[in-house]
């Protein structure tokens, strides 16, 4: 008989104890890797928030507050970009496309951008996905509205119904421009971005809307919808512009020209450098929660060895009857040593899958509430390595109670103490 | 019964620490082999002590201790451990099962450290099981116990199992440390019986220890350890 069939059926005898660590093992396996999965997920979210985008330009100020508020929808701008500087930088020949984005505005807490089609045409995420239409057209009309997939999800909203779009991005705003509702025209597919959570209206929608609140509140002289055809709705200002420019060269050099641009205040970031220099600042706390998880991965493994350690005291018996059949000392520290591994890879599998357990309830539940798509994907190398030193470690740790079985077979014998 | 010696003592001293009174002194001692040996001797008189000095658990401070013409003195640990491992079946007083196997299980267990032992199992019967059945069936052990947890044996019944152990694999010696002191009359002596014929068809000697002399007459050679052990009553009043 092998020593680990020996092994499997001296902690079947013992199953209780047994189960109890490898559940603790398999506890703290689950979080570790439940801990990392979030993390990267939740980076690999972020990431693909913005494909193929040369540059992000708006008011000057951080890069990562740019980016915050420009493509993540957080927070406000504290500056706008008037129409005729947008206007001049696209111009540069080194531009292939841009699509400037107006934001301000909100509906039941939903943030309102207004764009134009071009919008449908460039803007790219995850690996360079495009938006696609799950319903419906996109706009034409200034008071056409494109709506992402969660805002019809979870307002229950289809093509042809009418919308009120509050003034400022609170949720409940005493302002609204109930004086021209807008129309869904479309409904864009799920992303796992903040488009989904983004009601999409043309430039000259947020034009209208705000015609006669020339001074931030309305001051009489607002347009009916019958009149959207009697006045110009060139924008004066925008919140900020993505350029995707013709060839990735020039990218510098024109970020460059645009930080240097002399008639207002502006900055030109990088996204890719931007969201490296975001996931940096929140750096911190993921590695505090590897930290703490890797903990607890110790303390399980601990536990096993507190386990293992009483119970050989209560085994010397079985130590020295083994032994007493011609045994070696070598065959006690094997029989030990199998002991451990089996107990942490018992743990490690179970770990594994009450993650994936774990994963298909908190899938719906991530999506739902904090719009990040959670991948029911396989096991990573990077996870897989975990396991192994979970397991590596789980070995290790069995050489304390096989290295004390061993002197303890030496000296007692034959002899059963106790 | 022939006359090869199984066991051959000669000035055998042992003490358990450095400058103190010895435990054991023995100036000589032969056993044959296929002898049926009681030894016996008061609690504390040194039986565990020489039956760790012949097995190769306890090391000799000087003197020699030959093993079927190895010399255990001059054996490594790892050679002592094979030795014995091929050579001596052990019983212990109780307990000798391990709980979490078979009934066949637990017989058959040397059959997976000793290849001689196995290979002679396996002779004789064809498999290890069958062998542990068939030796089982000699030892009185019924059938219908064999698919039993261990721990719903008598504890007589829990001992001859144990001497089924001792006995696979035809070792050349067995050892049996008190192995009926939790055994009522009957029993005791029906459980030698059947391990003298055992011992008898398959040619192994036995070396039985015990303090109770009703056994005594079974038996035809008897060592008294205190006779034979010049450093005896020195520790008599407090090991």
């Amino acid at each position: 008989m092998a020593i680990a069939k020996l092994a499997l059926k001296s902690l079947y005898n013992r199953r209780v104890t047994a189960i109890l660590t490898v559940l603790a093992i398999a506890l703290s396996v689950t979080l570790l890797l439940g801990v990392e999965r979030v993390r990267t997920q939740t980076k690999e979210n972020f990431a693909n928030t913005i494909s193929s985008t040369d540059l992000v330009v708006g008011a000057r100020t951080g890069q990562v507050q740019l980016l915050l508020y420009s493509v993540f929808r957080i927070g406000n701008a504290t500056n706008n970009v008037s129409w005729q500087t947008y206007q001049d930088i696209i111009n540069n020949p080194a531009v292939k496309w841009s699509v400037p984005f107006s934001l301000g505005d909100a509906h039941k807490g939903y943030r309102v951008l207004g764009t134009t089609e071009d919008y449908f045409k460039f803007y790219k995420y995850g690996k360079k996905q495009d938006l696609e239409l799950a319903n419906g057209a996109v706009f034409n009309y200034p008071t056409d509205a494109v709506i992402g997939a969660e805002v019809a999800r979870k307002l229950n909203y289809s093509v042809g119904q009418k919308i009120v779009i509050s003034h400022g991005s609170a949720a409940v705003s005493f302002s609204n421009h109930d004086n021209l509702p807008f129309t869904i025209v479309g409904i864009l597919k799920p992303t796992g971005t903040p488009v989904d959570r983004t009601i999409h209206v043309p430039l000259s929608g947020i034009e209208a809307i705000h015609y006669g609140w020339e001074s931030g509140s309305p001051q009489g002289g607002q347009l009916q919808p019958e009149q959207l055809d009697q006045v110009s709705l060139e924008p004066k200002v925008i919140t900020a512009f993505l350029l995707g420019l013709s060839s990735k060269m020039q990218t510098f050099m024109l970020q460059r020209s645009i930080n240097e641009y002399r008639e207002e205040a502006i900055m030109a970031i990088l996204p890719g450098v931007a969201l490296q220099e975001l996931w940096s600042t929140m750096n911190m706390a993921e590695q505090a929660l590897i930290v703490v998880s890797g903990f607890v991965v110790v303390s399980g493994l601990l536990g096993m060895l507190t386990t293992i350690l009483t119970s050989l005291n209560e085994r010397r018996r079985e130590m020295a009857i083994l032994r007493s059949v011609g045994a070696r000392p070598g065959h006690i520290f094997t029989l030990l040593i199998a002991e451990a591994g089996i107990l942490a890879i018992a743990g490690a599998l179970l770990g594994v899958i009450s993650l994936y357990t774990l994963l298909l309830i908190i899938q719906p539940l991530a999506m739902d509430m904090f719009g990040i798509y959670v991948s029911f994907s396989m096991l990573t190398h990077y996870e897989l390595t975990l396991l192994a030193i979970v397991v590596a470690a789980g070995f290790l740790i069995g050489l304390v109670p096989a290295w004390r079985a061993y002197r303890m077979s030496l000296s007692d014998g034959m002899t059963i103490r106790i | 019964m022939n006359n090869k010696t199984l066991l051959r003592i000669q000035d055998l001293k042992f003490g358990w620490r450095e400058n103190q009174p010895l435990t054991l002194s023995i100036p000589a001692l032969t056993i044959a082999q296929g002898e049926k040996v009681f030894l016996k001797g008061p609690s504390g008189s040194g039986k565990s002590t020489l039956l760790g000095l012949i097995t190769g658990i306890n090391q000799a401070a000087s003197g020699s201790i030959e093993i079927l013409g190895s010399e255990m003195t001059k054996l490594s640990n790892k050679a002592k451990d094979h030795f014995r491992a091929d050579h001596l079946g052990y019983i212990f007083q109780q307990f000798n099962l391990l709980p979490y196997l078979s009934l066949i299980e637990n017989v058959s267990l040397p059959c997976h450290f000793s290849q001689s032992r196995k290979a002679k199992a396996l002779q004789l019967s064809g498999s290890l099981e069958q062998e542990a059945k068939r030796l089982l069936d000699h030892l009185e052990i019924p059938a219908a116990l064999l698919h039993r947890p261990v721990t719903e044996l008598s504890i007589g019944q829990q001992q001859r199992v144990a001497a089924a152990r001792a006995l696979i694999g035809r070792p050349a010696f067995l050892i049996a440390d008190e192995p009926t002191s939790s055994l009522d009359t009957d029993a005791r002596e029906s459980f030698i019986k059947l391990l003298f014929n055992e011992c008898d068809q398959a040619d192994i000697s036995l070396i039985f220890v015990s303090h109770d002399p009703s056994l005594q007459p079974l038996f035809s050679r008897h060592i008294n350890l205190d006779e034979i052990n010049l450093a005896a009553g020195a520790h008599n009043g407090h090991r």
